[in-house]
């Protein structure tokens, strides 16, 4: 076996830590995500202006800013840790938390418009509009796991935040080989999710033709 | 400035008696907050009322403060928080602190002092009670590659030097010398490029790099001597502090830690190179007067002497003018805009937004056609050619652009830099990546529309009038995936392109206005964002007409 070789199979375990880091922060962001942009769906609906022009402005504004901004704008601004009882007990408040909290603002924003989406149809059936959003929100899923490799830039120690790590620690000459095996990380989860999305549309097309023909 | 009192609405005579009475209040006040007497200090009283200090360290900061083998925090500022434990009497409980947190835990009281190699600096000295005198000093060096010409500070002059984003020296260093910074986000992205000879040194700290070239990896590397914008290092305790008994009883245990030559001692025990300042202050901090008593001895206003104080503080230089509107404008609250008025600070700024919108629109314009060349492959009768133009349309859009960019900064373009000695500017890396990874989302969202409107094996034409009909009908997608394009440009900072994000980055570390700054930044995005977004949508409107009128049969 080659050294190489070797190197990526020793750091595996280290590695993979890290890719866990990301579906944790992309997994968390899509929770906070879908249900703040439901939640921002449900109360501006229908309210008085005082009520939904507030929400669909903040909307409006996470839709136009970067998320590494935001990561950056948190990370910076928004404090470590809170004390609490004179210094008696710290609650600290992690960088992958943080994270968490920047990254969500792109699935809320898609949520918020695909809630908003399905309620303007005239005669919306329940069992489709399930179908479409798991979909929608595995598609979600997707960017945001490509879009947590940022978090690197703000010392989360996730996936590329570790192959520099190592890449210092061995040699330089190594890079390209970890790069890459981080590619396939990103990949191969990613081609996964793809083929559920694909399942899942196939199953949707086929029950959408059965409706028809009964 | 001057203030018309008829303006004010005030009566002169009133005045006048108000004043008159008073004068001696306050003349009495004037000379009590002047008389030697220093006030009774609450943290030293809690201190003594629990016997122990807290003290916040580093523990990443070799062989100033680490963790031993059983995670205790240890070295030289660890020792000297010990000896100044030892002489107030109680128990040292030694708390790591981090670079980001140290002067935030200090202030919300979680320690009660800070010993963290930070640097003596007039924002910091707003931030905290600095003790003087200083305790150690640090300065600033160029970490070398094997064969390196660079011999004086001279030499480095117009060249190019790799740096570190959160350093205070960047600026004033590439204004001394003219240096340009290729500044990185973190020490071991920096070392990469200075191993890929992209720079012709690594700007950063003398002891830090001491500390490197002490490391097997870096056999043959060198630093540049003598080290230059030597800033001296200074124990902080809380901003409500000053002028306390606290603040004077800790100058009083530096001071005799210079004179009985314990500061030497411990240099000496971590294996530090011997630095100048340290016996210059000995040697400053018992000498004496023909009397015998000690030049550097308090004065009746409880302050050093003058030549006993450090009043060389690291700061940009600036037109007097500029001092004046930056302390105005200082003065309102979330409102320094003084970076504006600092010419190096205003042409970066200008710059960064400069180079994001370059970083936008190159892009934007090379997405489309490389979208439609990817189709092109997509659909070709070819299976080899399908094959390949879907691994890496796939590769492309399931790999984090970062990563993208790691991987052909640092990987390939770091082999061709060693191997046949061909630099790629970064710039040209972050534009191909950025392109690859929205292309080839374009191309399948192409695709898809494609499949959706022809039938299966229908020979698809290559014309701008396909292409025009193709993008109007997947329209909604592409304006999407053109809209992310324009908020991903900040991306690029992690290979030292010197955008808007970085240039602000940089800003913030040197003059410290970090919530004007930020705020400054989130406004800019949105605000591009919102103008690129309408462009774009112009030009899909522009479309929809173009295939409306030519393309649909009449």
């Amino acid at each position: 076996m080659s050294a190489t070789m070797m190197l990526l199979l020793t750091w595996t375990p280290y590695m993979l830590q890290g890719f866990l880091t990301n579906i944790g922060i992309a997994s968390l962001a899509m929770l906070i995500g879908t249900s703040m942009g439901f939640l921002g769906e449900r109360v501006s609906h229908g309210k008085a202006w005082m009520i939904s022009s507030p929400i669909r402005g903040a909307i409006t504004f996470l839709r136009n800013t970067p998320s590494l901004i935001l990561l950056f704008y948190l990370s910076i601004l928004a404090p470590n840790e809170i004390i609490f009882a004179n210094g008696g007990w710290v609650l600290t408040i992690p960088s992958w938390l943080k994270a968490s909290v920047a990254l969500s603002a792109s699935p809320m924003v898609f949520m918020y418009w695909n809630f908003e989406s399905w309620r303007r149809r005239k005669n919306p059936d329940r069992h489709i509009w399930h179908m479409e959003m798991v979909n929608r929100i595995l598609e979600s899923f997707m960017i945001t796991m490509l879009a947590s490799s940022v978090s690197s830039l703000v010392g989360v120690s996730e996936l590329i935040s570790r192959c520099n790590v190592i890449i210092n620690a061995s040699s330089t000459t190594n890079a390209f080989a970890i790069y890459s095996y981080a590619c396939l990380y990103f990949c191969g989860f990613l081609f996964a999710i793809q083929r559920i999305i694909r399942m899942l549309g196939n199953r949707q097309s086929q029950s959408n033709t059965r409706q028809e023909e009964s | 400035m001057t203030t018309t009192i008829p303006d004010l609405g005030i009566d002169l005579q009133s005045s006048v008696g108000i004043l008159r009475r008073i004068f001696p209040v306050a003349l009495l006040l004037f000379f009590a907050s002047t008389s030697y007497a220093s006030s009774s200090s609450q943290t030293l009283a809690n201190i003594h009322s629990k016997g122990e200090i807290s003290v916040g360290v580093k523990t990443d900061v070799i062989p100033f403060g680490m963790l031993d083998n059983s995670g205790t925090p240890v070295g030289l500022e660890v020792d000297l928080a010990g000896q100044i434990a030892q002489k107030l009497g109680v128990r040292l409980r030694a708390v790591g602190i981090t670079t980001e947190n140290r002067f935030q835990r200090l202030e919300q009281g979680s320690v009660d002092m800070i010993i963290a190699t930070a640097g003596d600096t007039r924002e910091r000295r707003e931030l905290a009670t600095v003790i003087e005198p200083n305790y150690y000093a640090g300065g600033v060096t160029v970490m070398l590659p094997p064969g390196s010409q660079l011999v004086t500070w001279e030499n480095a002059r117009m060249k190019t030097l790799c740096a570190i984003q959160s350093a205070y020296f960047n600026k004033p260093i590439s204004q001394k010398y003219g240096i340009k910074l290729l500044i990185f986000r973190s020490l071991n992205d920096a070392s990469f490029a200075l191993r890929d000879h992209r720079c012709a040194g690594l700007l950063y700290s003398d002891t830090a790099i001491l500390n490197l070239l002490r490391q097997p990896d870096w056999a043959g590397f060198s630093m540049l001597h003598p080290s230059d914008l030597l800033i001296p290092w200074a124990i902080s305790i809380r901003r409500s502090e000053h002028g306390s008994e606290m603040e004077r009883q800790l100058g009083d245990i530096v001071a005799d830690l210079h004179r009985t030559g314990e500061l030497l001692a411990l240099e000496k025990k971590w294996g530090l190179p011997p630095t100048p300042f340290l016996a210059d202050s000995r040697a400053l901090w018992t000498a004496r007067l023909p009397d015998g008593s000690y030049v550097c001895k308090r004065t009746s206003d409880g302050n050093w002497p003058q030549q006993c104080r450090n009043t060389s503080f690291v700061t940009s230089q600036r037109q007097a003018s500029d001092e004046n509107l930056s302390r105005m404008l200082n003065k309102v609250p979330g409102f320094d805009l003084s970076f504006l008025h600092d010419s190096y600070d205003r042409q970066r700024y200008i710059k960064g937004i400069l180079l994001t919108c370059y970083l936008t629109l190159l892009p934007l314009i090379l997405t489309l056609p490389l979208g439609y060349i990817l189709l092109l492959m997509l659909i070709s009768r070819y299976r080899l050619v399908r094959i390949t133009a879907r691994f890496f349309a796939n590769t492309g859009r399931m790999t984090p652009p970062l990563l993208q960019m790691y991987l052909i900064y640092f990987a390939v373009c770091g082999y061709l830099a060693s191997t046949i000695n061909i630099s790629i500017p970064a710039f040209m890396v972050a534009v191909a990546c950025l392109t690859v990874y929205h292309a080839s989302i374009v191309s399948f969202s192409l695709e898809q529309t494609l499949s959706a409107i022809e039938q299966p094996h229908q020979k698809h034409r290559v014309s701008l009038r396909t292409l025009a009909f193709l993008l109007s009908a997947s329209s909604v997608s592409i304006r999407g995936t053109l809209t992310n394009l324009a908020k991903a440009t900040t991306i690029a900072s992690a290979i030292a392109i010197p955008e808007l994000l970085s240039v602000t980055l940089s800003i913030i570390n040197d003059q410290g206005n970090t919530f004007v700054m930020m705020n400054m930044l989130l406004l800019a995005f949105f605000v591009s964002t919102t103008l690129w977004s309408a462009l774009i949508k112009s030009a899909e409107n522009r479309l929809h007409q173009f295939v409306r009128e030519s393309c649909l049969p009449r």
